[in-house]
């Protein structure tokens, strides 16, 4: 009796211990535990509420309150905020600065404050977002950036609720276009300031943030500084080379440094993209600014759109051109010709060959310019030495008063930027006829202002 | 009186475990539930990335046989980095490692879908930018054709009317001509499809990157990279006054 209770006991208690086994290992969770890292990559509940009070968001709008799911802008907002809230600046460098449009430390609190409302909409499909007084609507463009260009974006609206406008664009890819979308200067401290201090902020100090977000920010700081401010903030600095009358050698003025050049070849001296070429009609040969080689047999210009004209998509020889020219405006490069006929034709990128040729004077032209004194663009001469200047906008020419010099070689810039002049005689002068210091002591045969890719100039 | 214990016991252990399993499935159905709501509600977003990589991955315009099938794994780490490029991280560097590795993993049926997810206005920014940086550390020789490609592409073609997309193309085009130049063991390559590329473009930014990384290839410069640092750095030392 005793041993069968016993036995009644241990079944019944092993029966209690099994089932209580059996329901603990399948007991429901409210969320299954993610299968994959970026499932821990969810937004809680509480920033989420967090956000959606501080920018007094529109969820709705959004796609609805999502916590996980990256497809949905809602999520992507909430990642933005994530990002502004909690990346890091190494605060002992960024100390260094002595000051700055927006706090290295501030940028949620900023952003709060300048942030009456955000909601998704696409009323406005070629704009990335607007503000109005305050309330952001951001587009669909918006919604396809990078998480970077998303956040720029926030910033970006952020500052115009502080009162900074933009202005029309005189250079860069919205030039002409009258639309507001430049401010005039980095120092004025505009939205595109803002954005753009925030990029070069992540890629310079950024602590904690993904080595592709520091990349992106680099490219798009880089980038942007080349189109949204009217006064250029950084650019490739310039330098000017010249060539000896007396014997084949350069001398390359970079900044207060000179530098001798070797010189092989010879041609007509032409500013390219790639540096200084000496250009015939059948082939140019190119000239090595940055080091002093040692080989003194020419070497052709395989880099520089002067190339071109020993490719087959060139033009046939009876065409070969009386003077070729590079030149940009704005973002956009054009490579003119005069043939042998003195017509006027462009190069075509796209389609990879020339366009039509054709007469733009009854006076034939006899050769580009690229400076008039302090004048830049393209300039063409004709046999009168009159000039015709390029209007990039429509690929015409329209007269000027500008009357070449026939002992004038060229126009340049100094590194100071003053504006320099070369004779026949060889000798360099400032335009109001002063003799220029650095370059006295020899006579030149020709001189052209180039570009160099070591470094960047920041204005 | 002893059996009924024992018959006790296992009527309500049998009875608490079907409580147990009945409630784990009907939470878990639940759960699935509320996840396809949130997707369904917002008709304007785009194509899931993941679809299209898998459709890409599913069809082929070339004659011959379907190429393989990539490995889900692949697929699956690659979302899982694009994902994380849009948050902090506590280890930068070991982020950046995880890059490198998948990289090595790459085949070439696989570049060929980078190649296409980086050209897509489906595509997020930050999965182009992913995948182009893949393309860069790929260690495969064809790479060096793809990053030519997408830095000839129009970036009003492949971005949305948006300026700000196709701005960030033209990020995403400045890098592929820098990765150029991290593949030593594809010089003479690189050195060729940058001197076709300066032929071919006539956006000044782009062939101001060719320029500085064709140098760089000569050894003549240093890297865009390490110039556009100063030049950002001297930027916010500058520039103060409001």
């Amino acid at each position: 009796m005793m041993k069968s209770s016993v036995f009644s006991f241990k079944t019944f208690f092993y029966s209690i211990a099994i089932s209580l086994a059996m329901v603990l290992t399948h007991l429901p969770t409210a969320h299954a535990l993610p299968v994959f890292d970026n499932e821990f990559e969810c937004t809680t509940k509480e920033k989420a509420d967090q956000y959606v009070k501080d920018f007094k968001v529109n969820v709705r709008s959004f796609g609805g309150i999502e916590l996980c799911d990256h497809q949905i802008d809602t999520k992507k907002l909430f990642n933005d905020f994530s990002l502004v809230e909690e990346g890091r600046f190494n605060t002992a460098a960024s100390n260094l600065l002595i000051g700055n449009f927006v706090p290295t430390n501030k940028y949620y609190a900023w952003l709060k404050e300048q942030t009456l409302g955000m909601n998704r909409a696409n009323d406005y499909p070629w704009a990335t977002a607007y503000n109005s007084n305050g309330y952001f609507t951001m587009q669909d463009g918006w919604a396809q950036l990078s998480s970077l260009g998303r956040v720029g974006v926030v910033l970006h609206e952020a500052r115009h609720t502080e009162g900074y406008r933009h202005i029309p664009c005189n250079f860069g890819p919205y030039s002409g276009a009258d639309l507001p979308a430049c401010d005039s200067e980095f120092n004025y401290g505009g939205s595109h300031a803002v954005e753009m201090e925030y990029y070069a902020r992540v890629a310079v100090f950024g602590e904690n943030f993904h080595p592709l977000y520091k990349k992106m920010a680099r490219l798009m700081a880089m980038g942007r500084s080349n189109f949204v401010f009217n006064k250029k903030i950084i650019s490739p600095h310039e330098a000017l080379f010249l060539i000896r009358k007396d014997r084949p050698e350069g001398l390359l003025i970079d900044g207060s440094n000179l530098y001798l050049r070797e010189v092989a070849g010879t041609g007509i001296l032409k500013r390219t993209s790639f540096g200084p070429t000496l250009y015939t009609p059948q082939i140019a040969f190119s000239l090595d600014p940055y080091e002093w080689i040692g080989d003194t047999r020419p070497t052709e210009d395989s880099y520089s759109y002067f190339k071109l004209l020993t490719l087959k998509n060139g033009l046939p020889a009876s065409q070969f051109p009386l003077d070729l020219e590079e030149y940009d405006s704005g973002n956009k490069r054009f490579l003119a010709a005069i043939d042998q006929k003195n017509q006027f034709g462009l190069y075509n990128f796209k389609d990879g060959g020339w366009g039509k040729f054709k007469s733009v004077s009854t006076r034939p032209p006899i050769g580009f310019k690229t400076q008039y004194q302090d004048q830049h663009g393209l300039f063409l001469v004709l046999s009168d030495y009159k000039l015709l200047k390029f209007q990039p906008n429509n690929s015409t020419f329209e007269e000027t008063k500008f009357v070449w010099d026939s002992a004038q070689i060229s126009f340049m810039k100094s590194p100071e930027g003053e504006v320099l002049q070369l004779l026949s005689d060889g000798v360099v002068r400032t335009i109001d006829g002063r003799v220029w210091e650095p370059t006295q002591n020899t006579l030149w045969n020709q001189a052209v202002n180039i570009p160099l890719y070591d470094a960047f100039t920041v204005h | 009186m002893k059996q009924k214990y024992f018959l006790f016991g296992i009527i309500l252990a049998l009875g608490l475990s079907f409580v147990g399993l009945y409630s784990f499935k009907k939470l878990s159905s639940e759960s699935n539930q509320n996840k396809t709501d949130s997707t369904s509600t917002d008709p304007r977003q785009s194509a899931s990335p993941q679809a299209q990589l898998t459709t890409t991955l599913n069809t082929s315009t070339e004659k011959g046989p379907l190429p393989a099938t990539a490995p889900s794994s692949f697929k699956e780490s690659f979302e899982q980095i694009a994902q994380s490029i849009g948050t902090t991280v506590a280890d930068p560097e070991k982020a950046d490692q995880a890059i490198t590795n998948l990289a090595t993993k790459i085949d070439k049926a696989q570049l060929k879908e980078l190649y296409v997810q980086i050209t897509s206005p489906k595509s997020s920014g930050d999965e182009k930018l992913l995948a182009t940086e893949l393309l860069i550390r790929s260690s495969l020789a064809e790479s060096v054709n793809y990053l030519k490609q997408i830095a000839n592409q129009s970036a009003t073609e492949h971005a949305s009317n948006s300026p700000s997309t196709q701005q960030e193309f033209q990020a995403i085009q400045m890098l592929a001509v820098e990765g150029l130049a991290q593949k030593p063991q594809f010089k003479a390559e690189a050195k060729t499809a940058l001197n076709e590329l300066s032929q071919s473009t006539d956006d000044p930014l782009l062939l101001d990157r060719i320029h500085r990384t064709r140098l760089t290839l000569d050894g003549k410069v240093d890297a865009p990279e390490v110039q556009d640092q100063k030049a950002l750095e001297q930027v916010l030392r500058n520039h103060h006054t409001r």
